[in-house]
């Protein structure tokens, strides 16, 4: 129930105005109303937009990820193929041959001119004895008699079989590789046989990737050396300004930044068979072209929709706080209307009962000055003297009587303007019961009264009080049986209220009765009564700053408790 | 609204303050006589004989008195039933009569009196389905402002009739008057005519001097939005 | 008309009594009862004539008393005595079987032709 409660509290202050502020309470109203209307729809768009954003910058990269890697696998491949199909046929022919037909000159140049024929890029060919002496050669260098024993690749070729060397600038500065493979002869020694290749074909290679002129695609060996041509990145045998993980086996794509400041993603396949990688540079706004038109579209949309989202709530909420006004005015002015033909009517009301009233005296001066014309018509001799001092005097008394009824209502007429003035509530409460004797008389209900002596005097509109304690008693008349019985109290509550009781023994109220029976047009009575009368009291007691209260038993009767500040809050002239 | 609202409280306690008042008067003649009659009794059994006259007259008066307390109570209690409901039916004719009634008190000050001229035989009754109170109002402050520019001796006649379909009450003033345009004047410049022109604005109405001759012409509408 | 058994039956102690003094100097027998129930047991103990009525009574009311007249003895005949601009009550007596009405203050010539006719319409 504590969040319920907190719950109802926050909406409550939130969107409900407040009693005070009247002026203020439209635009705080609308205000509220504009945020909270706002926040609703605008926050969930933006989680929205968020999320999507996310989501989709995740699979867009992934659907560059993984071509790239792709690609860049492919190529590897592709490479690694070129090289063992070269390896191949060195190993071929490292075979078929004995190391007598290798070592020959001849056969050599025999050899060499055949496979130059019948593959590319073949530079020179040549037999390595197991000591490392170029045993013999044919291309275009002199390397006859060369010592390679010293040299690392040699000792490579020795231990690992197979060798291919780095890309390196060799004959007219064209870049070459050099592979080489080892043969274990039969009396244990070995000989190997050395090739050199050009990277002719390389560029071929990475020119059948496809690439767009933005992207960049080149082989490096381990320590960075660029091996063949770069758009972007240097030239053959420069150092990759690039850095970024090369990884093992299978290719990584990493975002960076190059030298001149583009945002690329690099792709690095590592070669298994030689101590090259291949890397591929795209840039990111090439490569993420979709997906910087759907953000600025998305963008795009969110702003419109922000946009009209405002324009339409701000337009809306104007229109709802307007109604809102319009229908506070109105049901003020209503009540207003209302609460002015109550006390109007009650106010007629009184004075139709004092006109009734004073029928009675009336009838009884008739008599007696009818009696007294009797009687001298009647009676020559006047006789009757006491008779006649008896009837000018009892029609005294009822001149006084009557004179008391009137005087009674013309103080009431008389105060019928809202006018605050010091009141004793006591003597207010004898004068309003003074209208309502009669009817308790004729009814025999007893009115008990316990009015507290030196009650504290009030300063309130006499008209609005005697409206309010009218309207009470006279409820209490309605539910009480003949023979019944009303208390009415007063005392001094606290240093600035004073409370007044009025409690019957009637028929009481149900629960349910007793919640609705402040509310406008909620009646017991059948025919008559608008249902208002305790509506316009509550309202006429909120007004003058006090409270009302009722509690009641079905059966037992009620008691109305009215409390009253001593000093009134409403100004004159309301 | 409002003010129209604050006006039918004021209003309505002047009558009733101006009924109680006459109301006052009665008990007062009516204790003179009865005092009269005791003193003289008092004094001795030929006294009696003596004023034997006084004593009879005193004891009509306190009769004709009742009769006229009477009719005072009565018409309290027609007015005080007035504010029974906001919009009722009523009898324009007999509103106008009563309401004459009323105002003969307030009249006379100025000495001068009020008549309701007689309905025509032949014309139906008029009845308005209107506001009870505040009709009273408007041919109150029509006769006030008639009553502020007229002299004493002069006289007020009012009387109902249908005018071009409208319901229209006739108040013309006899006696020593000024020239009709000074009349019509004097009327528009007093403090009350603005006050009409409220009351029967609304009550959808209109208020008009008589072209023809000195005097206020009301009309009414048949029935009264809302 | 004369000898007439006359009950007059209203609170106010001073109307009934000046009432019936003026009745007998034109003689005629009234009596008084001050409430319903004394003039239903008076009604009893010695059935009047005519009865006078006022119908705003505390206790039982007046019309109550009428009703349990018109039970008991439905040829008595009633005459109500009401407030001025009430004639309602009048009407709703008159419905319950009293004979007429007449407004307060009353004219004593008026009632004693009243009670004429009633007396005539009731032999």
């Amino acid at each position: 129930m504590n969040s319920k409660n907190l719950w109802t509290r926050l909406t409550q202050s939130f969107l409900h105005e407040s009693d005070h502020e009247a002026t203020n309470r439209y635009r705080i109203l609308r205000r509220n109303i504009f945020i909270l209307m706002i926040l609703i729809t605008i926050i969930p768009l933006i989680i929205m937009a968020v999320i999507y954003q996310h989501e989709y910058h995740s699979s867009i990269k992934q659907e560059i990820v993984i071509p790239l890697q792709t690609l860049t696998n492919k190529t590897k491949h592709t490479f690694e193929l070129f090289f063992e199909e070269r390896l191949s046929v060195i190993r071929f022919i490292a075979s078929s041959y004995s190391f007598e037909e290798l070592s020959n000159q001849k056969t050599m140049n025999r050899i060499f001119n055949v496979l130059m024929n019948e593959y590319c890029c073949l530079v020179d060919l040549g037999l390595i004895n197991n000591k490392g002496i170029q045993l013999s050669y044919a291309g275009p260098y002199n390397f006859l008699g060369k010592d390679y024993s010293e040299q690392k690749w040699f000792q490579e070729v020795l231990v690992k079989g197979t060798y291919i060397s780095n890309v390196f600038m060799g004959y007219r500065k064209f870049p070459h590789v050099a592979v080489a493979v080892l043969r274990r002869t039969e009396d244990g020694s070995s000989l190997t046989l050395r090739a050199t290749i050009d990277t002719s074909k390389f560029d071929d290679i990475i020119a059948s990737m496809g690439l767009n002129p933005e992207s960049d695609a080149f082989l490096i060996s381990r320590s960075g050396i660029i091996q063949t041509s770069s758009r972007f990145y240097g030239e053959i045998m420069d150092q990759c300004p690039l850095s970024f993980p090369r990884g093992n086996y299978e290719p990584i794509v990493t975002e960076s930044t190059d030298p001149q400041g583009r945002e690329i993603l690099i792709a690095c396949a590592p070669f298994s068979s030689a101590e090259y990688a291949l890397v591929l540079v795209k840039p990111k706004s090439d490569v993420l072209h979709t997906w910087h038109t759907l953000r600025s579209r998305m963008i795009f949309i969110f702003i419109s929709s922000v946009a009209l989202i405002i324009l339409v709530v701000f337009k809306l909420t104007d229109t709802l706080v307007k109604r809102v006004k319009e229908a506070d005015e109105k049901r003020e002015l209503t009540y207003r209307e209302f609460q002015h033909t109550h006390k109007l009517s009650s106010i007629g009301r009184l004075a139709a009962g004092v006109a009734h009233e004073i029928n009675n005296p009336m009838a009884i001066i008739n008599e007696k000055a009818g009696l007294m014309k009797d009687l001298v018509a009647y009676d020559d001799n006047f006789q009757n003297k006491e008779k006649f001092l008896g009837l000018t005097d009892s029609i005294l008394k009822s001149v006084e009587r009557c004179r008391a009824i009137t005087h009674r209502l013309l103080g009431f007429a008389r105060r019928m303007e809202v006018q605050l003035v010091e009141l004793d509530l006591n003597e207010l409460i004898q004068e309003t019961l003074g209208f309502l004797e009669k009817e308790a008389l004729y009814r025999n209900i007893e009115l008990i009264l316990h009015l507290a002596d030196n009650l504290p005097r009030i300063y309130s509109d006499r008209g609005q009080m005697q409206q309010v304690f009218l309207n009470i008693i006279n409820n209490a008349l309605a539910a009480v049986e003949n023979e019944g019985e009303i208390v009415i109290t007063s005392w001094e509550e606290n240093s600035n209220t004073v409370g007044v009781s009025i409690q019957d023994n009637g028929s009481g109220m149900s629960e349910e009765v007793l919640k609705s029976i402040f509310d406008p047009f909620f009646s017991t009575k059948q025919e008559n009564g608008t249902g208002l009368g305790l509506a316009i009291t509550y309202g006429i007691v909120k007004k003058m700053g006090g409270d009302i209260k009722v509690k009641s038993k079905q059966g037992e009767g009620s008691t109305f408790t009215v409390y009253l500040p001593k000093k009134t809050k409403i100004g004159p002239g309301e | 609204m409002n003010t129209c609202e604050d006006k039918e409280v004021a209003f309505f306690g002047k009558i009733t303050a101006g009924i109680t008042h006459e109301l006052k008067n009665v008990l007062a003649i009516i204790r003179e006589s009865s005092g009269l009659v005791g003193d003289i009794i008092s004094i001795s059994p030929e006294a009696i004989i003596k004023h034997q006259e006084k004593i009879q007259n005193s004891i009509v008066r306190i009769k004709d008195q009742i009769e006229r307390g009477v009719n005072l109570t009565d018409r309290l209690n027609r007015f005080a039933h007035s504010t029974d409901e906001t919009l009722s039916k009523i009898d324009l004719q007999e509103t106008t009569e009563q309401l004459v009634t009323l105002a003969q008190r307030f009249a006379r000050l100025k000495h001068v009196v009020l008549n309701t001229v007689p309905p025509d035989q032949e014309t139906p009754p008029v009845t308005l389905v209107t506001r009870h109170v505040q009709i009273h109002m408007a041919l109150f402050a029509s006769l006030e402002c008639c009553l502020t520019v007229m002299s004493a001796g002069g006289e007020i006649n009012i009387g109902i009739r249908k005018l071009e379909g409208k319901n229209a009450v006739h108040m013309v003033c006899k006696g020593d008057l000024p020239v009709q345009s000074e009349f019509v004047r004097n009327i528009c410049e007093s403090e009350n005519w603005p006050v009409l022109q409220e009351i029967i604005a609304c009550l959808e109405g209109s208020a008009h001097l008589d072209e023809t001759e000195n005097g206020i012409v009301l009309r009414f509408p048949d029935e009264i939005s809302r | 008309m004369k000898n007439l058994k006359i009950l007059l039956v209203d609170d106010e102690e001073e109307f009934v009594i000046t009432l019936a003094e003026r009745l007998e100097l034109r003689g005629l027998q009234a009596r008084a009862a001050l409430n319903g129930e004394a003039a239903l047991q008076m009604i009893e103990a010695d059935t009047p004539e005519i009865v006078i009525l006022d119908v705003m009574m505390p206790g039982i009311g007046g019309f109550e008393v009428l009703r349990r007249i018109k039970k008991q003895h439905p040829q008595l005949p009633v005459i109500l005595l009401t407030g001025r601009g009430s004639e309602k009550e009048g009407i709703k007596g008159m419905q319950l079987g009293a004979f007429d009405y007449l407004m307060k203050p009353l004219n004593i010539e008026e009632l004693i032709k009243k009670m004429q006719e009633a007396i005539e319409s009731h032999p």
